[in-house]
């Protein structure tokens, strides 16, 4: 299909580049362009290929420092023999999947039961982690409301860690029984300590972080996540589409996964089967018209940079283009869902 | 090439507000765009002979000093450093957007540019030889190397050492940053300094900047060999001190003044091992900057 | 295990050197990086001398270690300090 018009990267001369660097890298989106694209292999001019060897540096730092971290939380709650289980980026990371790569983040989550959530957070503290100062009310938000200990922050190294037990918002209005997802969680390589969801579970997850988060310039990297994911399971495993969808509804995450995947598959071309979930091209073509306009700066529409991202991902590799902010902005409006405005509206 | 100072004012000021300024830094094209006028004109002063084209092209970052929404301008004219299109920085008052420019310039280039291995350090060379002056903030390290650059010594950068993969020093000339007293030190050594605006009441106290001489300029896209290091130390009336540092030690000073080391890893282990292999590391303890001038270049001929 | 080790007890236990170490000898001692935690440290006399023999001969008990550095020319006297601070910054361990 031919929703460029025959217009690709080629079409990107060196400052149209320049500026989808910049736009990328405030996105914290620039190593995991540079990554999954290969933008080191591409003949890119000299000054950009600076920027993508300089991003590529920064994210292997990044992962690095994810798995010395990983160490020190084993080092830290080994002595509850309690499963220990690794949620998004560190559990990508761990796994060392597709979704690892050029991600750049620097929390570290993980899920312990109910049940040993103090024990852990005692041992997290005695292993130099400390809860930030929150006033009284943030204190009771999260501990009541939340899935999680506030954040902990090691005292020397500076890295936090989100301490849950659950995996979404309980106040949120959609039942999702969450509890299966985590009853369900596998081993990691044999590990009696590290966890981690099931394949299926990993992507639902990801869904509903999309979904649910209100972090909204995190939205394209979370759909990037979820069709990492996908791809690498898909490619592993011919039926696992089909059990993703049924394990969805299993879980009460269904309408969840094909609204995250409709935007997956819009976005960045995830081969969802179209018997499983069928199409929506309207809002690609939409949004792929956001990236004809003007590249400059300051007459540029607002969100053009994604369709640009979008557009040279779909060229080189992904099949894909256009927006989406704008889609899990109407999401979250029709679920009634009360997020913060974002303060960069799309 | 154009330099900036060769432009007109109305070029510059199209440019500047149009997207199509580029500054070129050594290696670093800078896409800069402003539309205040105080900033323009100290940006203008100090960057004089900096190649500029005004008809956009590649860069890699995009900069602009510009007035912050309209609602704090009511309160006080103030100035944004935004990083494509991100203000990471509280906006200050128009007349330190020169010095707010500087600071921001250096914090892009110590987040971003991880191909090198970046040092707390000012670069300078002498005869072809370039040397490392590494020093905590408050040792002199700006005022010294004003002198230096005064004195007919290359100046590559004030504040940061690029150390890139060919283990070559990258250079950066632009604005030597002067601090309080340091700022009336170099002007009255040197009357015919170009110095800027100055910049009261920062949280560095008052800041004005050197400009740096053409010849620096014309040299940006030449690195430089290392050849010394040298950690100065300014003390009020200490007499000349000249020791030299081990290669070991010298490694673990100039680790604590490395802004990406561990981002670097193993890489920027490797790196900073090769340099310190192949070049002397010296400390030298003053209170006269003529001294220390003469005392830097018996070093540079003697051990660099 | 890391509490150091009480005066006068028989050294049972071996002595290691931490894996994925770089080691690189200069004038002053030896830098090493310690890929596994990013720390870089300079080594010199007896922890050198310890460093160097773990890394020529392997896994050493505390005696053969200790007649190691004194081969080496260095004096063994502060060998049971010098020995928790290596442990302590994690370049040696005990197995």
């Amino acid at each position: 299909m031919s929703l460029l018009g025959g217009r690709g990267h080629d079409a990107f001369d060196p400052e149209a580049w320049s500026l989808l660097f910049s736009e990328a890298r405030r996105a914290g989106l620039l190593a995991r362009l540079a990554a999954i694209l290969r933008l080191d292999e591409v003949g890119l001019p000299e000054r950009l290929q600076k920027q993508v060897k300089a991003s590529l540096i920064e994210a292997a730092a990044f992962q690095r420092d994810v798995l010395r971290e990983l160490e020190h939380v084993q080092q830290a709650l080994q002595g509850l023999g309690v499963p220990v289980l690794l949620l998004k980026g560190a559990a990508y990371v761990r796994l060392n999947l597709p979704a690892a790569r050029g991600r750049i983040f620097s929390d570290i989550d993980i899920v312990v039961a109910k049940e040993s959530l103090a024990q852990a957070e005692a041992s997290l503290m005695l292993g130099g982690w400390l809860t930030g100062k929150l006033d009284p009310y943030d204190q009771r938000y999260y501990r009541e409301w939340s899935h999680e200990v506030p954040p902990m922050t090691h005292r020397r190294r500076g890295t936090t860690i989100d301490l849950h037990h659950a995996l979404v918002m309980p106040t949120c209005r959609i039942r999702v029984d969450s509890g299966k997802m985590i009853r369900e969680a596998v081993p990691v390589d044999g590990s009696a300590f590290w966890w981690r969801l099931q394949d299926e579970d990993m992507v639902l997850h990801a869904a509903s972080h999309l979904m649910f988060n209100s972090e909204f310039e995190r939205g394209l990297r979370d759909i990037w996540d979820i069709d990492l994911l996908f791809r690498d399971f898909a490619s592993r495993s011919a039926s696992f589409p089909e059990r993703l969808f049924e394990r969805a509804r299993e879980v009460g995450l269904g309408e969840v996964i094909r609204e995250a995947l409709r935007l997956a598959r819009a976005l960045l071309g995830t081969p969802v089967p179209e018997n499983l979930l069928p199409g929506d091209a309207k809002m690609a073509t939409r949004l792929v018209a956001r990236a004809v306009y003007s590249r400059h700066r300051q007459t540029r529409p607002a969100g053009q940079w994604l369709a640009d991202m979008l557009l040279v991902s779909r060229e080189m590799y992904l099949r894909l283009p256009n927006h989406l902010l704008l889609t899990h902005l109407a999401h979250k409006a029709s679920l009634g869902f009360t997020g913060t405005t974002p303060h960069k509206a799309i | 090439m154009l330099t900036l100072s060769s432009c007109t004012s109305e070029q510059l000021h199209r440019s500047l507000r149009d997207g199509s300024f580029r500054l070129y830094l050594g290696q670093l094209a800078l896409k800069v765009s402003s539309d205040i006028p105080e900033f323009i004109a100290a940006f203008r002063q100090l960057y004089g002979d900096h190649p500029v084209t005004l008809g956009g092209g590649e860069y890699d970052f995009d900069i602009a000093i510009s007035a912050p929404a309209l609602w704090r301008r009511w309160l006080r004219r103030n100035a944004s450093f935004e990083f494509s299109g991100d203000t990471p920085f509280l906006p200050m008052e128009v007349g330190h957007a020169h010095a707010l420019f500087e600071w921001g310039l250096n914090w892009a280039i110590a987040s971003f540019l991880h191909h090198c291995l970046i040092i707390h350090s000012a670069v300078v060379e002498w005869q072809g030889k370039g040397v490392l002056l590494s020093a905590v903030s408050g040792s002199g390290k700006s005022t010294l190397s004003a002198e230096l650059s005064e004195q007919g010594w290359r100046l590559l950068s004030d504040e940061l050492a690029l150390l890139d993969s060919d283990l070559k020093l990258i250079p950066l000339a632009r604005p030597v940053s002067l601090k309080n007293s340091s700022i009336d030190i170099i002007r009255q050594r040197h009357p015919m300094a170009v110095i800027g605006p100055l910049a009261r009441d920062t949280h560095k106290g008052t800041v004005a900047h050197l400009k740096v001489s053409a010849d620096a300029v014309g040299h940006n896209l030449v690195p430089a060999v290392p050849k010394l290091i040298v950690f100065p130390k300014w003390v009020e009336n200490a007499p000349l001190r000249v020791e030299p540092v081990g290669a070991g030690q010298a490694a673990l000073r100039l680790i604590d003044q490395a802004f990406n080391y561990s981002i670097l890893g193993a890489e920027g282990f490797r790196r900073l091992v090769a340099l310190v292999r192949t070049t002397e590391a010296w400390q030298i303890e003053y209170s006269s900057l003529d001294e220390a001038r003469d005392a830097l270049e018996t070093l540079v001929a003697e051990h660099g | 295990m890391s509490g150091g080790i009480p005066a006068g007890r028989p050294s049972l236990s071996r002595v290691a050197l931490a894996e994925a170490l770089l080691f690189e000898e200069v004038e002053d001692g030896a830098l090493i990086f310690d890929q596994s935690s990013g720390a870089t440290t300079l080594s010199s006399g007896l922890g050198l001398a310890m460093i160097k023999s773990l890394r020529s001969l392997g896994a050493l008990d505390e005696a053969a270690l200790r007649a190691a550095v004194q081969d080496m020319g260095e004096a063994p006297e502060n060998f049971t300090d010098v020995l928790i601070s290596l442990e302590k910054s994690q370049l040696i361990f005990r197995c």
